[in-house]
């Protein structure tokens, strides 16, 4: 371990122990809750050593930052994800209006933000091989 | 249309800088001075500018722009 990396490791530790009292107010499944966790400490020990931050020595709690590459593929992505997602919630709208239907279901909307959510981390995975 | 060509491999070789080294020099990461070495990735002025400050070499010795289909350097 790093040391200029202890401040997040302590952080980071601290927000995964908040995550799970609140799991355990919210009497959570403990399949879920154990998932949440390794799944927590298993990113945040990668995410300092994925090659996709700078490690800032001068802020100790929050010493991962992006560069302008990554800045430039997040907002490429985030901006293919948003296309997706407004021709994609104008398509359903303009598809309900023909049918005659004034709502539109959630479940729909909630299936859009998820096709939104895999093309920014698709298109995030393409411009990282790419560039 | 030009394309912006480097020779950071040569010039890191020079201070005998790995990729890491130069990267923590200028404050980016090491996929970020690849990216650019392999001329996949155009830095901002002011990254080009910081790697050749580091590079102690006048930015046009680090970067130029060459046609497309032309070999050779600046």
């Amino acid at each position: 371990m790093r040391r200029e990396l202890y401040g997040y490791y302590i952080t980071r530790g601290l927000l995964i122990l908040a995550w799970l009292g609140l799991m355990i107010l919210l009497k959570a499944r403990w399949e879920i809750v154990l998932f949440g966790v390794l799944f927590m400490i298993v990113l945040y020990l990668w995410l300092p050593h994925s090659g996709r931050y700078v490690i800032r020595t001068d802020k100790p709690l929050s010493p991962l930052a992006s560069d302008e590459r990554e800045r430039m593929i997040s907002l490429q992505a985030a901006a293919y994800a948003f296309a997706i997602l407004i021709i994609l919630l104008a398509a359903v709208v303009i598809w309900s209006g023909l049918r005659g239907q004034g709502m539109i279901s959630l479940e729909l909307v909630s299936t859009i933000m998820a096709i939104g959510l895999i093309t920014q981390f698709t298109v995030s995975l393409w411009l990282h091989r790419k560039t | 249309m030009a394309r912006l060509c480097n020779r950071l491999r040569e010039l890191r070789a020079r201070y005998d800088l790995t990729q890491e080294q130069l990267a923590q020099a200028v404050g980016v990461t090491r996929q970020t001075i690849l990216a650019i070495e392999k001329g996949n990735y155009s830095p901002s002025v002011s990254l080009a500018l910081r790697i050749a400050q580091v590079l102690r070499v006048p930015v046009e010795e680090a970067f130029w722009l060459e046609d497309e289909g032309e070999q050779g350097g600046a």
